[in-house]
Parts: C-alpha cells; sequence; structure tokens
C-alpha cells in the first residue's frame, strides 16, 4: 500500500479566528493516554495495564514578532478560552482534515539566541470536555 | 436570530476570509470583542431578519380537516 508524503510547508493554522499559519515554523498535536498500573499477583509477575485519561495539546514553535505577540500576549495573560483549528496542508488544499479544539495557552514567552531567528515553544491545552476532535471538509 | 456584517480589517485572514472583504456571522461575543480590540474585524452592521408589512400571507385553513374533527 503506498502512502501519500508530503515535505510540511503549506499548513493552516488559526487562533481566535486569525490565520497565523506564517507565525508558526512547526506545530503538531499530540495526544497521548495516561497508562493506569492495575497488575495484581501473577504467577507470569507482568504488569497489567489499562489505558486511561487523554491529554490533548497543540504545540509549535512560535516566531518573535510584534505581531504574534499582539495576539497571543493577551490571550495568555487573560486565560481566555478561543477557538484554534490546524490543517495539515491547508493553504493548498482546503479538503484535508480540520483539528479543532476550544484551548487556553500554557506556554508562551520569547527565548532567543543571538545570531538565530528568534522562535520560541508555544502550548495550547484542551479547555472543555470536548476536547481536540478532527473533520474531513466535504 | 440577529447576526452581523463584519469587515476584516487585518493584514491576515479572519475565519477564511481574506482581508478586505465582507461576511456575515454569528460570533461569540469574547471572540468578537478580541478581534475588534486588536483590529482583525470591524462591524459594518447589525442584521436584525424582519419581516415587512404585507410581504407574508397566514396559511389557509385546513376545512376538511376541521369540519372531520367535529363530526367525530
Amino acid at each position: 500500500m503506498a502512502f501519500t508524503k508530503n515535505i510540511a510547508l503549506h499548513h493552516k493554522i488559526e487562533a481566535d479566528g486569525d490565520d497565523v499559519s506564517n507565525a508558526f515554523r512547526t506545530f503538531g498535536q499530540p495526544s497521548t493516554k495516561a497508562v493506569v498500573d492495575a497488575s495484581g499477583f501473577s504467577v507470569t509477575g507482568a504488569d497489567e495495564q489499562l489505558v486511561g485519561a487523554k491529554t490533548q495539546t497543540f504545540e509549535g514553535e512560535m516566531f518573535n514578532t510584534p505581531e504574534s505577540f499582539s495576539l497571543f500576549k493577551p490571550l495568555f495573560d487573560s486565560g481566555d478560552i478561543f477557538l484554534m483549528t490546524w490543517q495539515p496542508e491547508g493553504l493548498v488544499d482546503s479538503s484535508r482534515e480540520v483539528y479543532y479544539g476550544y484551548v487556553q495557552m500554557t506556554q508562551f514567552g520569547a527565548a532567543i539566541s543571538r545570531g538565530s531567528v528568534e522562535v520560541f515553544p508555544t502550548t495550547f491545552i484542551a479547555a472543555d470536555e470536548d476536547g481536540i476532535q478532527t473533520y474531513i471538509p466535504t | 436570530m440577529t447576526h452581523k456584517r463584519y469587515l476584516v480589517t487585518g493584514r491576515r485572514q479572519y475565519r477564511w476570509h481574506e482581508p478586505g472583504t465582507v461576511f456575515e456571522a454569528n460570533l461569540d461575543p469574547d471572540a468578537e470583542r478580541r478581534a475588534i480590540e486588536r483590529g482583525s474585524i470591524r462591524v459594518l452592521e447589525v442584521v436584525e431578519p424582519s419581516l415587512e408589512s404585507g410581504s407574508y400571507r397566514l396559511p389557509e385553513p385546513n376545512r376538511d380537516a376541521v369540519s372531520g374533527s367535529l363530526a367525530h
């Protein structure tokens, strides 16, 4: 089976309605599920584990610019909940899947290196029970 | 339902609408406030759908159904 692979160049990212695609150079939507130990005594001694709660975030490296500061700093300071969307290759292919969810910003802040482009890590956590969901545009 | 007509005033797309374009939506009040404060959009008009006098007519009563129910 063939898999359609591509170089990541055209991802579309929106925060609170604004197109912020060009403010990021890396982006993703990691999801993790807690692994809960449910082991009892047994002959084998093997662990028995259950999958628990799901943690979802949007994460990425944001350029340190006046524009990103004016948009994201107020959202970070206020703790406002806002809609965030990510569509892989969405700038050139509107049919691709969309990740979306209401989030709060938990990591923001410039940390720069002399002679390097100014970027810093950002994190957005899912803020309601719906989490970060996906849909495919029709 | 009341909604509003907005102009995208910033230099970036707003909810898939290009800068300089007009769109109609019923935005969340907090999201609208933040977008206006940072200069992404501007409210052009509050749209309140209404029926103008004489532009509508009430439906005719179903006389068969009424007479049938009276017969029972």
